[in-house]
């Protein structure tokens, strides 16, 4: 075969418009070029570990490059957002202002209140012993039973194994706790927002998968036809009956139980009523157990707080300062009441100051920060 | 991202990595080249880890090589000494029937994803090209649009093709196309 020739089928062949035969002749060629099956030639290829390892080394990098990339093509998105705000900032100041918007956001006495940095979780055990997630070492096994809980890293528990004595845990995440991840010994993930808690049992040796949820997680359910998942929800009693699926649980007392599915299905049962849900839409549980659907609704806000972001589209100034409660951890109290709705989209990792100068900018609202006391007013 | 990803990427990567980097040693002869060839491969499999269902690994893998290493060929980035070596190549099969079989196969399996990748119409003008050999004036005739619609569609759509899998290893598809009439 000539030059031309093998240079003319590559060409096909990497196109994808070469026929049969000459996928069959290139794949002769290449076949005629190879050595004995398996066998590595040290002289030739130089020392086999090495030289994986090199190669390792090298994937290592790139896969850590590009993940990077990703986190800073998130970053640039969050500028275009602060771009579009600027905007809308310089717009305001084109207006006859009331008053200067400086003053929108009053700071008394005290320092900033910063983003939370870290996650931080208690576990429970079944003995009634507590373990701090400081604590679970990255890395650092621990056991209970026949099941090992280790910390995979920042915000991450990771629960394996299998045991047929099933032990009840409790992860509580406290107000001003970023979000923490939790992997159950059956696959299934669970996100844990700050001011929640989940109780779940070590193993699911049983017939049935049920865990108890104060607040509001995002689950990963790992689907197993023969062993069906229940959520439960202390507040309302509510009950979702997962069939393999992810979505978000939120049940805040003051809230009402909202489930939102992202995908899969799930039938949420409130006392004898029974609601299957589509992805993309909502039901929310009301005080007396009434289920209420909600086809459209704005996943990026429903999921703003698992995805580092605070999204308010329409919200009233009560469920904002609520997540902004859990978030930063303060206190909130109401010298005026504030009827309008807001539409933000900000990083949780910013200042509270920022958050509350953004609503502010509207001139509905006024804050004052004491110490980690939030007063609004008009 | 699941840890167990991670596991049973390592796994992966320790199992074929020698028989990929040797495979393709025997034709290229260059050590960094067949570093960078498994290292695209792997990684290219980490980012489309959710996409693909690959039921045999090891065949899959040693395709993958076998396309990269076709893309070396084609771009003229191999040693001189290759074609003198090939000239006097016996290109009987090696082994079986079936076993060529089964590497066709595979070949076509690799071909067939990038291609489903493709946008609906892109992929009907390229089938139509493969297939039956169609001129861009019969792709316009047949799916009635204008000549110009098909080439403006074919450019846009290897440009889209080529920002989304510059990386990766089926760059080497459709980015090597060549239309003659477009260009006339």
């Amino acid at each position: 075969m000539t030059k031309e020739e093998i240079l003319q089928l590559a060409r096909k062949v990497t196109s994808g418009i070469a026929t049969e035969e000459e996928l069959a002749l290139y794949n002769r060629i290449f076949d005629s070029f190879q050595t004995a099956p398996e066998h590595w030639d040290e002289e030739l290829l130089g020392n086999q570990q090495q030289v994986i390892e090199e190669i390792h080394e090298g994937i290592v990098a790139r896969m850590k490059a590009a993940s990077i990339r990703r986190r800073f093509r998130l970053k640039m998105w969050t500028a275009a957002a602060a771009v579009i705000f600027l905007a809308l900032v310089a717009g305001w100041y084109l207006w006859p202002v009331k008053q200067p918007v400086s003053n929108a956001v009053e700071t008394v006495a005290g320092k900033e209140i910063p983003a939370p940095v870290s996650n931080s979780a208690v576990i429970t055990l079944a003995d009634g012993s507590k373990i701090y997630l400081d604590s679970i070492a990255q890395g650092k096994a621990l056991k209970q039973g026949n099941i090992t809980i280790t910390g995979e890293g920042e915000g991450d528990i990771q629960y394996m194994g299998q045991d047929q004595q099933v032990s009840i845990n409790t992860i509580s995440v406290p107000r001003g706790s970023k979000p923490v991840s939790l992997g159950l010994a059956d696959g299934t993930r669970v996100w844990v927002d700050a001011g929640s808690s989940l109780q779940f049992p070590t193993a699911f040796p049983g017939k049935e998968r049920e865990v108890t949820v104060t607040g509001q997680v995002y689950l990963d359910v790992k689907g197993d036809p023969e062993k069906p998942f229940f959520v439960r929800n202390t507040i309302e009693g509510t009950r979702v009956e997962v069939l393999g699926t992810a979505f978000n649980l939120k049940a805040f007392s003051i809230a009402g139980t909202q489930v939102t599915l992202v995908s899969g299905a799930v039938n949420v049962r409130s006392g004898n009523e029974l609601k299957p849900l589509q992805p993309g839409q909502q039901v929310e549980v009301n005080g007396s157990g009434h289920i209420t659907l909600r086809p459209d609704i704005n996943m990026e806000q429903v999921l703003g707080w698992k995805n580092g972001m605070f999204v308010f589209d329409g919200a009233d100034i009560q469920t904002i300062m609520n997540e902004l409660d859990r978030h930063y951890d303060i206190d909130v109290k109401y010298e005026a009441a504030i009827n309008e709705k807001f539409v933000l989209r900000i990083s949780r990792n910013v200042p509270l100051s920022e958050v509350l100068q953004g609503l502010a900018m509207t001139q509905l609202v006024h804050f004052k920060i004491e110490g980690r006391t939030i007063i609004v007013s008009r | 991202m699941g840890d167990g990803d991670h596991a049973a990427f390592e796994a992966l990567y320790r199992r074929h990595s020698p028989m990929m980097y040797q495979a393709a040693f025997a034709l290229l002869k260059d050590r960094q080249a067949c570093s960078d060839l498994v290292q695209d491969i792997f990684i290219w499999l980490w980012e489309k880890r959710e996409e693909l269902s690959i039921h045999s690994v090891k065949p899959y893998l040693k395709t993958a090589v076998k396309f990269k290493v076709a893309n070396q060929i084609r771009s003229g980035k191999i040693r001189e000494s290759f074609f003198d070596e090939l000239s006097r190549r016996n290109l009987e099969s090696q082994g079986t029937v079936a076993d060529e079989q089964l590497a066709v196969k595979q070949l076509k399996l690799l071909i067939q994803q990038a291609i489903d990748t493709l946008p609906p119409q892109s992929r009907k003008i390229f089938l139509l090209r493969r297939e039956h050999n169609y001129t861009n004036k019969e792709i316009a005739a047949e799916l009635g649009i204008t000549v110009k619609a098909v080439e403006k569609q074919m450019t846009l759509s290897l440009k889209m093709i080529r920002k989304a899998m510059e990386p990766h290893l089926l760059e080497i598809l459709l980015l090597t196309m060549t239309f003659p009439e477009m260009h006339g």
